[in-house]
């Protein structure tokens, strides 16, 4: 019951996007298709999730031990990137219709701060999320599961609005950026909505 | 290089107005949108974000030629990630305050576009003074833009405005505040309407200079 929470609470209640800003780029730049937000929404949840768990095991196996605490970004960000490429070259090798579908993406997810933002809140950052400064593995594992499952969910409920909005009439200067904040400050709106949940 | 000298003026015309990072390039939006709850965490963002910028510009420019280009970017993010780690370890020491209202979004530095991307558009082309008042002016840019939507969300959100610690001022009485504006989702409807109105003035410009 305790994980369905942690999950829950992650999709929804403190959805990535819509409640803490992170990767709002590729939110507002990979957005306008539905089919690239959920080839989009497909890798980063493979590499949020995996590259969390990677970052937790660093940090309390390696960084912890040996007081090192202080270089957790510089070697999150190490670690991400050469993950990140790691992942596209076994893609590449072994299967060429996930390599077209996601092969664009891999080299994004370098530089969306969900990624690292995610790393960092579960380790050095635990005390505003798990309430506790040593989260279980499994406690990570199902909030970050949580986290890019409403990353990925969030990016295509958004494509599908902007593809529907294409056919509708918008003044010149509202067209294309402004337009898609308004959207998501309406999706924020109704996501708050989940606020008393849980 | 045949390309035009770029002037001094132009680096600080281009970085406020021309090539804003946050109305014009949308470079770095995350943090545009966390941190401008208030003024006063908007500030701090902000110069964070030129410290590193600066120094990041001077760095990339000084290695411009001995670094290869097949590994460029790595090595980019990382002299990023060592410039954000001291930034962290001085702010942790002096305002940790401050540290500790910014959060997580201080470490997301790194992985802040703009950053990574005057490294590659600017820096690795140009000389080291001329790379440092890019990244002088391009920070500035982006602290204007971020202030200037904590102090909207500020002012109505919680109706004053506060520039550090106790030195502020209570404009809008309690009881006429839109607590939606410091929320989260606020962030979105005023950077939204803030980008459409500055598309506005573009766009009348642009039709003016076609005109006359």
């Amino acid at each position: 019951m305790e994980y369905i929470a942690i999950a829950f609470g992650a999709i929804f209640v403190n959805n990535v996007i819509l409640n803490q800003f992170y990767g709002i780029c590729p939110f507002l730049g990979v957005s306008t298709k539905k089919s690239s937000a959920l080839s989009m929404g497909m890798a980063v949840t493979f590499v949020m999730t995996s590259s969390t768990m990677i970052a937790h095991l660093l940090y309390t196996r390696v960084l912890i031990p040996n007081n090192l605490e202080y270089l957790s970004t510089i070697i999150f960000i190490l670690v991400i990137a050469s993950f990140v490429q790691f992942v596209e070259m076994v893609i590449k090798k072994f299967s060429s219709a996930i390599y077209n579908a996601l092969g664009v993406y891999l080299p994004l997810i370098t530089t969306n701060c969900a990624v690292l933002g995610v790393a960092i809140d579960t380790t050095r950052n635990s005390q505003k999320i798990f309430q506790t400064t040593t989260p279980t593995f499994w406690q990570i594992t199902f909030y970050a599961v949580g986290i890019s499952i409403g990353y990925a969910l969030v990016i295509f409920l958004f494509s599908a609005i902007r593809e529907e909005m294409d056919a509708y009439p918008i003044k010149r200067n509202w067209q294309g950026i402004p337009i898609a904040l308004i959207t998501a400050f309406i999706m924020a709106m109704i996501f708050s909505g989940f606020g008393g949940v849980v | 290089m045949a390309k035009k000298e770029i002037t001094f003026g132009k680096i600080f015309h281009d970085g406020f107005f021309k090539q804003n990072p946050v109305f014009v390039q949308f470079l770095g939006m995350c943090p545009t949108l966390a941190v401008t709850g208030s003024v006063e965490t908007a500030l701090g963002m902000g110069a964070g974000v030129i410290f590193v910028l600066v120094f990041s510009n001077l760095i990339v420019s000084l290695i411009r030629n001995w670094v290869p280009s097949e590994v460029r970017i790595p090595v980019y993010i990382v002299i990023i990630a060592a410039l954000v780690t001291i930034l962290e370890t001085v702010m942790q020491y002096y305002v940790l305050d401050l540290y500790l209202a910014l959060g997580t979004f201080l470490s997301l530095i790194v992985v802040n576009c703009l950053i990574l991307g005057r490294a590659e558009a600017f820096a690795s082309q140009n000389n080291p003074v001329k790379s440092a008042a890019d990244g002088l002016a391009m920070g500035l840019g982006f602290t204007g833009g971020i202030v200037l939507l904590g102090f909207f969300r500020e002012l109505f959100g919680k109706g004053s405005i506060t520039i550090w610690g106790d030195l502020g001022i209570q404009i809008i009485p309690e009881a006429f505040q839109i607590s939606i504006f410091a929320q989260a989702s606020g962030a979105f409807l005023v950077f939204g309407i803030l980008v459409a109105y500055i598309n506005k003035i573009k766009f009348r410009r642009l039709d003016q200079s076609e005109v006359a």
